[in-house]
């Protein structure tokens, strides 16, 4: 029964390993960029949220948000609406 | 954004503006950008959120005055300056990070931290090459305050020429 237990964690241990070198979908980033490219045109936003905090009244503020394209085909940006 | 076409391996900087208007309290937008990447028209979206505020607040760790920077010029005469005060009226000793600063118009000084009930001094110029520019920007600052406050100071540049 003992071996039984160890063979069974060995295996989880195994599939783990093998989980974290091929495990990693689509549309998978690395901190140094994006691992391949998708075919199309992909759009990537890595920081696609910003918290201006506090901010006066009666006032224009702005931030630039990076636009990536990731894929294989030139990404056009068709129309932007406002939130 | 200076284009609306990005080849692959290539990136666009999107300027999103929010106008603060008569809100108050926290605010979320979400713009849509629509692109060829799919056909189903749901695009993707970008997020902001703001609290907004009509008067500093006794809750602000600090007071920013002005909260609102003018470069405005009139003229000939050049304004390509503006000085700014950070009260720190908390019971805490404050950094200050700029977290967004827009890139080319303006150098900015900003103090790296302010004692409890201290008052910091911070200033921006203009660079020569934005001398003929008139713009509406913003640069947002964060506090090292447990709750890592930030603040946007709204920072705008009109030009209006002498009459002839």
């Amino acid at each position: 029964m003992h071996v039984l237990y160890k063979a069974i964690v060995l295996s989880c241990a195994v599939a783990a390993v093998i989980l974290m070198i091929f495990g990693c979908g689509d549309d998978a980033v690395t901190n140094s960029g994006y691992d391949h490219i998708a075919t199309g045109p992909r759009l990537a936003i890595p920081d696609s949220f910003f918290n201006f905090g506090l901010a006066p009244q009666h006032s224009k503020i702005s931030h630039v948000y990076w636009l990536y394209s990731t894929g294989d085909e030139t990404v056009k940006i068709l129309e932007i609406k406002p939130g | 954004m200076d284009k609306d076409e990005i080849p692959p391996g290539d990136s666009v900087g999107l300027e999103i503006t929010f106008s603060t208007s008569a809100y108050e309290g926290w605010q979320t937008k979400q713009p849509l950008i629509i692109t060829n990447e799919d056909t189903s028209g749901a695009g993707r979206v970008v997020r902001l959120s703001a609290n907004v505020f009509s008067q500093p607040d006794s809750t602000f760790p600090v007071v920013i005055t002005p909260c609102f920077l003018n470069m405005t010029q009139y003229g000939d005469q050049l304004n390509d300056s503006v000085n700014f005060e950070i009260e720190n009226v908390s019971d805490q000793y404050l950094y200050l990070t700029p977290v967004d600063v827009p890139d080319g118009l303006f150098s900015m000084k900003l103090p790296r931290s302010i004692g409890a009930h201290q008052t910091g001094h911070g200033f921006i110029k203009l660079k020569p090459e934005a001398f003929g520019e008139a713009f509406e920007k913003s640069m947002t600052i964060e506090l090292s305050d447990p709750d890592h406050t930030r603040f946007t100071i709204p920072i705008r540049r009109m030009i209006y020429n002498s009459p002839e």
